[in-house]
């Protein structure tokens, strides 16, 4: 095959054209896409950072969050618990002091009434004795004991 | 003359009750007329009552007493 220098030419002349044409036609373009999608990435990979990023510093105040509710929730359940002991206690102590009260009360009553049935016995044993005695006496009395009556009467008496 | 009651338990007689007028006349001062009432229930003793006052000197007021200081 005899290569001619025109040949050679315009096949050089074919090749520009058809670079330039690709130039233009598939070059730029691809090259805008390329830049186009690396910026696209680009932000996307910024615009992913930052969201991580705001996704930690959430996940940290959540986090933070939960701590403080977690001891906010401890010492509210401390006091309520020492508050609930105390309230106990009070009750206890409470019903102890009624508990104490009531059995002095019940002490005294038993006691006075006790004291009311000695009495009551004393009395009746009194009054026995007393009726024996005039029993004994209505019997017993004699002239010299009426005479000595008198006696003592009035030698008190003056 | 004053006018009195004078109440008495047997056994006693009319020495007795000379005993106790006199012993009230020397008392007093005054003549005493009594009027003597017996009233077993004073089982001993006696009581007179003499111008609106009591003498009592009988077995029931003593026990009574005595009664009275159990209760006490």
């Amino acid at each position: 095959m005899e290569l001619y220098p025109i040949d050679l030419v315009i096949h050089l002349i074919n090749i520009l054209i058809l670079f330039f044409v690709l130039k233009r036609l598939v070059y730029k373009p691809v090259v805008k896409f390329m830049r186009a999608r690396s910026e696209r990435i680009e932000n996307e990979m910024q615009t992913s950072e930052q969201a991580e990023k705001k996704a930690l510093a959430l996940e940290e105040q959540y986090n933070q969050r939960l701590a403080e509710c977690d001891d906010k929730a401890k010492q509210i359940i401390r006091e309520n618990t020492q508050r609930a002991n105390e309230t106990a206690e009070d009750i206890v102590d409470k019903a102890k002091n009624q508990a104490d009260l009531i059995i002095k009360e019940a002490h005294e009553k038993a006691e006075a009434e006790r004291i009311s049935k000695i009495e009551g016995m004393r009395d009746e044993i009194a009054e026995i004795a007393i009726d024996i005695a005039k029993q004994i006496l209505q019997r017993e009395i004699s002239p010299e004991d009426n005479k000595s009556i008198i006696n003592d009467f009035f030698r008190k008496a003056e | 003359m004053q006018q009195a009651i004078l109440k008495i338990a047997r056994p006693y007689d009319e020495e007795d009750i000379r005993a106790i007028t006199s012993g009230f006349e020397r008392l007093l001062g005054t003549n005493i007329d009594f009027k003597v009432i017996e009233d077993n229930s004073l089982i001993g003793g006696f009581s007179a009552f003499i111008d609106g006052k009591v003498y009592n000197s009988d077995i029931v007021s003593r026990l009574n007493e005595i009664r009275r200081s159990f209760f006490n």
